[in-house]
């Protein structure tokens, strides 16, 4: 079985119908995609600046970041996968997570000011997404 | 201009801008309003913290007011005629308004009673999120 043939099959499951298929599914998983990453946004930005330690609003933005995203991703894969800009922006988060286990040896800072920078290009792809 | 963001990777690259600011405004008030829910960062004072995020909720704040009316601007009948755009402008308004008034003065004010506090962060995280959230739905709601 190709990739291809994996989305196509994932987008088929009842899950990934409800939200394709429905008027409020995209819209409503979207919505909540957006605020979850001004929430972990804010999490990862202001530690930087004000050495507050916000640790557990990161990891609940980031969980809820990544089941939304699965979830719009399920509802059309097929059109992601064949979206350059979607596999730029999954080879970003590649990065982001290399970049989160290289953190966990060595000095924080730079690691930080990394995510940053890898997480705007990550919002750069995304909208690309929809663009073309 | 209009016609050049509207064709062109600028629309994109304007409304990646958008997001951004986005999260620092949205992101900053609702760290503020889980505070005064009593969630996260307890070892600060909500005043403290509030005035420490302020740079960060007022530089999203131009960010978003720059860049939506250049996204604006790029296609005007588009807007007006969708009603996820309409209802966006009216959520902000009011979500602003409050801000200035109830929130600022949770934020400052000491001596509020915590269920008053409570209750002005809940309406915060809803207004908020409810801009959000009609936002995102404009390009799922486009008449044309």
């Amino acid at each position: 079985m190709s990739i291809l043939q994996l989305c196509e099959r994932i987008q088929a499951a009842w899950l990934s119908r409800i939200i394709s298929e429905s008027t409020w599914g995209y819209p409503i998983v979207g919505a909540l995609h957006v605020l979850a990453i001004a929430l972990f946004g804010a999490a990862l930005l202001i530690p930087l600046a004000q050495g507050v330690e916000l640790r557990w609003l990161r990891r609940i933005g980031l969980a809820l970041i990544l089941t939304t995203g699965t979830l719009l991703f399920a509802s059309s894969a097929a059109r992601y996968y064949n979206s350059t800009f979607f596999r730029i922006k999954i080879m970003l988060l590649a990065l982001l997570l290399l970049n989160a286990v290289v953190a966990r040896h060595d000095g924080r800072k730079m690691h930080t000011a990394i995510a940053v920078v890898l997480w705007a290009a990550v919002i750069f792809a995304a909208r690309g997404i929809a663009f073309l | 201009m209009a016609e050049l963001i509207k064709q062109s990777w600028l629309f994109p690259v304007i409304q990646s801008v958008h997001v951004i600011g986005l999260a620092m405004l949205v992101g900053t008030i609702c760290l503020v309003d889980l505070r005064l829910l009593g969630l996260g960062t307890r070892g600060q004072a909500v005043g403290n913290l509030a005035a420490a995020l302020a740079p960060w909720t007022s530089g999203g704040l131009m960010t978003v007011l720059v860049t939506g009316p250049l996204l604006f601007g790029s296609d005007l009948a588009r807007y007006v005629s969708n009603p996820a755009f309409v209802l966006k402008m009216g959520l902000l308004a009011v979500a602003l308004a409050a801000h200035f008034t109830l929130h600022r003065r949770a934020v400052r004010d000491e001596t509020v009673l915590p269920t008053r506090h409570k209750l002005v962060a809940v309406l915060s995280l809803i207004l908020w999120s409810s801009v959000v959230l009609a936002g995102r739905a404009i390009a799922d709601f486009d008449l044309a």
